[in-house]
């Protein structure tokens, strides 16, 4: 389990300081957990801070006890800890099968035998046996990703972070990877960070939406559609002309009677052909969205 | 352990392994073509003045041209471990050049015996190229900037190049100079200067090891 306790996170200090995140409290258990939020919410800040690598300004973060705001706890943790971050780097000379083997030495296993079945397992798991003597600057996007994921996997860990994984992957590849994400979450926590909301519908039980440094929701996917219910149309208009400036619009579509809208707002204005439509999850984040905007002005 | 420093080798900048190799192949030629009296003065300048350069220039490149540098971070290995390692193949490149340099040195006929008998000449060039590198790693860590490193230990070898006569006649500065082993190899100061350089090392070691705890300021 992840406990997360007033978690703070400041970048500078006095006049330039930037709060990322400011009082974050979330407790993960296992199976998939989504974290949504619009770019700079502070999401990538908090995955790093819960796999070790950024420092915690105030607060705490528990990862299965263990209490990470010291170095050796930090070292105790990422023994149970796979990594597959945002902007992932690797080393393009070497082949993707010796890639595994190297972050498998890294994570101290140090049998050769253990090594290589466990090597041979993921990448059979991430379905790159066929490529996996190939260098890694030969691959496309998408065998980078599942790269990534299969050295996050080499060491069988209990915590499985990912970082806005399906960005720049095409929509096949991009089910494939949730699905395997949903499979991995058996038996452990994966923390999947994404501002792709389907992604997170699909595949997650739980949810939290992050947004300007602070969790406006944490709940079920289920959750969140609901709190839109009621709020969200579909406005066709003949000529074409956009409902009030209040609502968000969703979706446009051109058809022959008119332009249809999708809107997300408090309440429809005057419309001749409007109808209420059952909210999805984008919706639901959309009317969050919506609600906060509204909040701080 | 062989296996690790397999892939560490072959994840680093191996092309900035090339430098050290035509600087020593240069030296070499410029030792053959000098003239008899000064055949020791251009061996003795690679040992002792270019080398501790080269190692800093190097060492300022070990962790923030690293590609996977976020992913090593999240791997339960120790930052001394990274550093130790990471720095020792610098170290390595570095001793391997020189002792190549030696051998064929004393092929060539030159006599390196003004420098001391064989194991007390290694810490002529061996204890500044430590502190160069642990330099070069520190500042290019404080600086968030490989190339910041490498200014860093350019500054300092300049300045107490052009200053080596000043450094060497003032007996509290001469303990700080690269090159004093170099300059006066079997003078009596010359074991307080080594003492001097190699807590200077420890020290930097301990700054980048500081640096590095702050991870995120990295990636």
């Amino acid at each position: 389990m992840i406990k997360i306790t007033n978690l703070k996170k400041t970048y500078g200090s006095g006049g330039k300081a930037v709060h990322a995140l400011k009082g974050i409290d979330l407790a993960i258990e296992n199976g998939l957990f989504g974290l949504l939020g619009p770019n700079g919410a502070g999401k990538t800040t908090l995955m790093r801070i819960i796999a070790g690598i950024g420092t915690i300004t105030s607060g705490s973060v528990l990862v299965n006890g263990i209490d990470i705001s010291s170095e050796k706890g930090k070292q105790e943790m990422k023994k149970q800890l796979g990594y597959l971050p945002q902007e992932l780097g690797l080393y393009p000379d070497l082949t993707g099968r010796q890639f595994i083997d190297y972050m498998a030495v890294l994570k101290g296993l140090a049998d050769a035998g253990q090594r290589k079945q466990r090597t041979e397992e993921v990448l059979d798991t991430v379905s790159l046996m066929d490529a996996a003597d190939r260098k890694i600057k030969e691959y496309s996007g998408g065998m980078k990703r599942r790269v990534g994921i299969a050295q996050a996997l080499v060491n069988d860990p209990a915590i499985l972070i990912v970082d806005e994984p399906t960005a720049g992957l095409d929509p096949e590849e991009r089910i494939r990877f949730r699905n395997m994400l949903v499979d991995l979450a058996e038996d452990r926590i994966v923390l999947l960070s994404t501002h792709i909301v389907a992604d997170i519908g699909q595949a997650c039980r739980d949810m939290a939406v992050l947004a300007e440094g602070r969790i406006c929701f944490n709940g079920t996917p289920a959750e969140l559609i609901h709190q839109a219910d009621g709020h969200v149309w579909s406005v066709t208009t003949p000529d074409g002309s956009k409902p009030d400036s209040g609502s968000t619009i969703v979706s446009v579509q051109h058809l022959p009677e008119g332009t249809k809208y999708r809107v997300v707002c408090e309440q429809i204005g005057e419309y001749p052909n409007t109808t209420p439509e059952p909210p999805s999850l984008e919706d639901g984040y959309l009317w969050l969205m919506k609600k906060l905007n509204n909040q701080a002005d | 352990m062989k296996k690790r420093l397999f892939y560490s080798f072959q994840t680093f900048q191996k092309d900035l392994f090339w430098l050290p190799g035509a600087l020593m192949s240069l030296f070499l030629i410029l030792a053959i073509l000098a003239p008899e009296d000064q055949k020791y003065n251009t061996a003795r300048a690679f040992l002792g003045f270019l080398l501790p350069l080269l190692a800093g220039g190097l060492a300022s490149f070990t962790f923030l041209r690293d590609t996977a540098l976020e992913l090593q971070f999240t791997t339960s290995q120790s930052l001394w471990t990274m550093i130790l390692e990471r720095l020792g193949i610098v170290l390595a490149a570095v001793t391997l050049t020189s002792l190549a340099f030696q051998a064929v040195v004393q092929l060539l006929g030159i006599s390196l015996d003004p420098l001391g008998r064989p194991l007390q000449r290694q810490l002529v060039w061996l204890l500044p190229c430590l502190v160069s590198s642990a330099l070069g790693c520190a500042a290019s860590l404080a600086a968030r900037n490989s190339s910041g490193g490498a200014a860093a230990v350019s500054l300092l070898w300049i300045t107490q190049l052009l200053l080596r006569g000043w450094f060497a006649r003032d007996p509290f500065a001469r303990n700080f100079l690269l090159f004093y082993g170099v300059m006066d190899p079997l003078g009596d100061p010359l074991f307080l200067n080594q003492a001097v350089l190699s807590i200077i090392t420890v020290c930097l070691l301990g700054l980048i090891f500081l640096s590095l705890t702050k991870r995120e300021r990295y990636i």
